[in-house]
């Protein structure tokens, strides 16, 4: 319900305060300016958004009890060990001395109390789905936590990546609507200012565990248009600005700016459905995917900013197996294996997304191209992306689409392979072989053995080319000269304790 | 002034209730907003879960007539995206969006109608020509290339200007500019159009036969009833501006409604959608209100009808 305080709070949202003249320029040392594609409206962190940029504003404030590092593994964050004590317990060392930026103790209890709050359905809470197998959790001692599942899973503390802890004591009393506007948490920043889905400012504090920032401020905002957000890593008024799609890419490596780019945990495919008679034989889909050439795709659409593959999982991610190679681009193979399977005038239909992923939809495009070139005609649906997601989770693309199916912040296999059960509405392909793995996986505690159940499920959907594999995209910073410490992360966090400007 | 009021009001009961229940039906046509937050890799489990916790399971009619009671209320709900309350988060945007293009409206005014009356005027002179030739060009380019093109002009070559954004006067300027270039092209045309219509008219004439200064005539007896319609296209013009700066709104990073409304469409926000729609119908009607009272004030033949019928 309005109240006439909310108008008045409303109206008077946007002030305008600095003084009219210069434009604000980014040469304050100690203040570091980032543009996002995009900002929170609110900053309850489990609640309401799961990928990013939303976690690249969290991370600063909060933060979880096991975090994920530059190559992707797991590492001690707010828990200092964990150990694997019955195939359904897990136990964690919580880390002493912490406390919230307003003095509040983190414990076993807190620990307790945002899982519990995040496994709560009534509270809504995004981010339950990823840590949904947690049966119960209790406090062993004052920092010790005992989580137990409803069935092993080999993979919880880095489901645990997922969730930010919060300060009971503090959340209670000012209420869920009050902390999405100032929120408190254990990292080396609070907020100073919050405009909801426009910009937060952060301010450095002295007594996180993770020590003193190199930089005493954080002004993040949100640009939406990519070429806007060029300019203004070109004009000095940012020092970082994320996702510089391939084309503006170009206009840096020049005055004073450059482009870091990593491989993020994601693969980019078009997914074949098996089941559909056209495409069972799997020769024909294997010819598919002998006539695309992604390595030209990945150099000339996405400027180099890609890694072609041949499977599902990156080297970033567990379940990767090196001795699996991209399919050779030979579209005279291709052209073989469709006559080999005797057919002939195949029609392939391929629905894609305009937006949702870099370049998807020219991506498909050039994929079409390919195949009309061995004599495969396909044509293109482009969906708006809710009906896109719609049809993807009722099963309803047929007989191909493409997709980008990610797996960070856990940088597991599982949560690619997961799809390829053919239990799941989603799967497009039934394969007892690959079921009977998966199930094994899932309950696999040694972590080789259950890597290696991950790399037999990558050659096997390899082999039957489930899909035309095309590549693992990579993530694009804009940075200036005066940024040092920046290492771009496979997760798609930003690690800004470790980042410096100079004056 | 009642009889201009009160059909207005009538109106807007009307068109409000049109657009609640064209929104939610073609909202709910396609695309689930739960499965759009938890993205591509939640399984179905974990989407039926939160839908039911948002009461997104519930029969369609039972959401139609609870929405339907709540906005009767003033009460739209929260923000699946946000969490907070959709009409309050609306209203922010608004604010935004009521700065720029009353910005907008103000550059215009102040360049547009000097320029359709010189002109009117003199309409055969080269600064007429000159005038009525930018304004064609402004009418003629898309935000889409004058509004970058602005930028890097002013913010990356010359650093005058900063880039986007919105908070301080600075950062007001390119985005009022780009948007009142638009407005400005044509209010001056037809300003102009107006201008030369009653110039030519007998009580002009009479005016100047009477030896009336020159410019007298031109500003109190011509500019006066050529305001008339000018200040209707505006009016039309200003409803369109607060839903259309999207495009104005996205390149400057402006968090106006336009832009608020176009990513709660994308992600399926019920709730923050009605809300800001709403927002805007009220400010389309209440704008034809005030355009209404305007021209009364202009034109007494307005008001007279009003008082005689």
């Amino acid at each position: 319900m309005l109240r006439r305080r909310d108008l008045v709070a409303a109206t008077a949202a946007m002030p305008l305060t600095t003084i009219p003249g210069m434009a604000p320029r980014a040469q304050s040392a100690g203040v570091l300016r980032v543009a996002l594609g995009s900002m929170v409206a609110a900053m309850e962190p489990n609640a309401r958004t799961s990928g990013p940029p939303s976690t690249i504003v969290y991370y600063p404030i909060f933060d979880t009890l096991v975090a994920t590092d530059a190559q992707g593994a797991p590492v001690p964050a707010l828990a200092t060990a964990w150990r694997n004590v019955a195939p359904d317990t897990w136990d964690l060392d919580l880390r002493a001395g912490v406390r919230f930026s307003n003095g509040e103790a983190f414990d076993a209890a807190a620990a307790k109390w945002t899982l519990e709050r995040v496994l709560n359905p009534a509270n809504r809470q995004v981010v339950r789905a990823r840590i949904a197998t947690i049966k119960s959790v209790e406090a062993t001692g004052p920092l010790a936590l005992r989580i137990v599942t409803t069935l092993p899973d080999p993979i919880l503390p880095r489901r645990l990546a997922s969730v930010f802890m919060l300060p009971p004591v503090h959340f209670e009393r000012v209420g869920e609507q009050e902390f999405a506007n100032r929120p408190i948490g254990t990292g080396p920043f609070e907020v100073a200012a919050f405009q909801p889905s426009a910009s937060v400012t952060l301010r450095a504090i002295e007594t996180s565990w993770r020590g003193r920032p190199r930089v005493q401020q954080i002004m993040l905002r949100s640009i939406p248009d990519a070429s806007t957000r060029v300019a203004a890593l070109r004009a000095g008024e940012v020092h970082i600005a994320e996702n510089i799609p391939p084309d503006l890419a170009r206009q840096l490596g020049q005055g004073g700016t450059r482009v870091v780019a990593n491989t993020i945990g994601q693969t980019n495919l078009i997914i074949l459905n098996t089941r559909n008679p056209a495409l069972a034989d799997r020769r024909v889909r294997q010819a598919l995917n002998h006539a695309v050439d992604k390595d030209a795709i990945v150099q000339q659409l996405l400027s180099g900013y890609g890694e072609a593959t041949g499977q599902l999982v990156a080297s970033n991610g567990v379940g990767h197996d090196p001795a699996i190679r991209p399919y050779a681009y030979d579209p005279a193979r291709a052209r073989q294996l469709l006559q080999a399977a005797g057919v002939r005038n195949l029609n392939v239909k391929i629905h894609t997304t305009q937006g949702l992923q870099l370049m998807d939809r020219e991506v498909t495009e050039a994929v079409a191209g390919y195949l009309s070139a061995v004599g495969v005609t396909a044509t293109i649906e482009v969906l708006e992306t809710a009906a896109y997601v719609d049809a993807y989770h009722g099963g309803r693309m047929d007989p191909a689409f493409f997709i980008g199916w990610w797996y960070f912040p856990a940088m597991d296999g599982d949560f690619v392979f997961v799809w390829n059960e053919s239990s799941r509405p989603q799967a497009r392909i039934t394969n007892p072989e690959f079921d009977r793995l998966y199930a094994a996986s899932t309950s696999e505690m040694d972590p080789e053995k259950r890597a290696e159940l991950l790399r037999r499920m990558g050659r096997l959907l390899h082999e039957e080319a489930a899909g035309i594999f095309l590549y693992h995209p990579q993530q694009t910073f804009g940075v200036r000269a005066e940024v040092s410490g920046f290492t771009p992360r496979p997760d798609r966090v930003i690690n800004f304790d470790t980042i410096a400007v100079a004056g | 002034m009642a009889r201009i009021v009160l059909p207005r009001l009538i109106q807007l009961g009307f068109t409000l209730l049109g657009v609640f229940i064209v929104l939610f039906v073609i909202t709910r046509m396609s695309g689930d907003p739960v499965a759009l937050l938890l993205g591509p890799s939640a399984t179905t489990e974990s989407i039926a879960q939160l839908r039911s916790a948002m009461g997104l399971d519930r029969p369609l009619w039972a959401q139609f007539t609870g929405e339907l009671l709540g906005a009767l209320r003033l009460d739209f709900g929260v923000s699946l995206r946000g969490g907070q309350d959709a009409l309050t988060l609306a209203l922010g945007h608004l604010a935004v969006s009521l700065q720029l293009v009353a910005g907008a409206l103000a550059f215009a005014v102040a360049l547009a109608v000097p320029v359709g009356v010189i002109a009117a005027v003199w309409p055969r002179s080269w600064l007429a020509r000159l005038l009525m030739s930018v304004a064609f060009v402004g009418q003629a380019v898309p935000i889409f290339f004058s509004a970058p093109l602005l930028i890097l002009l002013f913010a990356v070559s010359w650093h005058v200007l900063p880039t986007s954004g919105w908070g301080s006067w600075a950062q007001m300027v390119l985005p009022v500019v780009a948007l009142g270039l638009v407005l400005m092209a044509k209010v001056a045309r037809v300003m102009r159009a107006q201008m030369l219509e009653v110039l030519s008219q007998d009580y002009i004439r009479t005016a100047r036969s009477k030896g009336l200064d020159g410019w007298h005539v031109v500003v109190v007896h011509a500019l006066r009833n050529a305001m008339v319609p000018t200040v209707t296209v505006i009016g039309a013009d200003l409803g369109q501006l607060i839903g259309s700066a999207v495009l104005t709104e996205s390149i400057f990073a402006v968090p106006g409604l336009g832009h608020m409304l176009l990513t709660a469409a994308l992600a399926r926000d019920y709730p923050l959608l009605q809300a800001g729609i709403f927002l805007t119908a009220v400010f389309v009607v209440s704008l034809n209100l005030v355009v209404d009272l305007l021209c009364a004030m202009l034109d007494p033949r307005i008001r007279g009808a009003g008082a005689r019928g």
